[in-house]
């Protein structure tokens, strides 16, 4: 195995291991919340690894420049698609995203009216 | 056998997480989220089988793929908010 080849390897096992365990980590998180933080180190590091070793091995410069487009584009895609589902979760939750227009949840007594002076 | 095609196959069993969650969750938002990270494992898969096979040129589909998972993202995202 050449030097190149054990670069490569080593991405690959950190770009596969990084998305299993991620993924694992949706099961084992309890709120969606929770759950988008484990969509992130993929789709940020891991196309970053998988971009870099398309680039060190080196058989096409197109797979290349593509590869590296990918990891941009899931980079800035994944950070904008988790904040707006983040949102649309706590709308659901709370029924508005602006403080003013939530409602109070289920469990909790709703907040006292100051008595005007 | 190459090292990418070992690569693809150790990294699908990252999908089972992902449809555990998407079908068995109740929760629409977790399994939008499932969806998403259903679709991370997909590229990903899609980028090792191009390289294992040394079909470069197919290397368009992982990345046509993550630009419509970015529309069907926010798509999806907007409807669960309120309306679904």
């Amino acid at each position: 195995m050449t030097v190149r080849e054990g670069i490569v390897a080593g991405l690959l096992a950190l770009t596969v291991g990084l998305t299993l365990v991620c993924s694992l980590g949706l099961v084992v998180m309890r709120t969606p919340y929770e759950r988008l933080h484990f969509v992130t180190p993929p789709a940020s590091l891991g196309a970053l690894w998988l971009a870099l070793a398309i680039v060190v091995d080196g058989r096409s410069a197109g797979a290349s420049a593509k590869a590296l487009v990918m990891a941009v584009l899931m980079l800035v895609s994944n950070g904008v698609v988790s904040h707006v589902t983040a949102r649309a979760a706590r709308i659901r939750e709370l029924g508005g995203w602006v403080l003013g227009d939530t409602l109070p949840r289920e469990h909790e007594a709703p907040p006292e009216r100051e008595e005007p002076s | 056998m190459n090292l990418w095609s070992w690569a693809a196959i150790f990294l699908a069993p990252a999908l089972l997480p992902c449809a555990y969650v998407a079908l068995r969750y109740p929760g629409p938002i977790d399994r939008l989220v499932a969806l998403q990270m259903a679709t991370v494992v997909l590229v990903f898969e899609l980028v090792l089988l191009t390289q294992a096979q040394a079909r470069f040129p197919f290397h368009d589909l992982p990345l046509t793929l993550v630009l419509l998972s970015f529309g069907s993202g926010l798509t999806f995202a907007h409807f669960l908010a309120r309306s679904l």
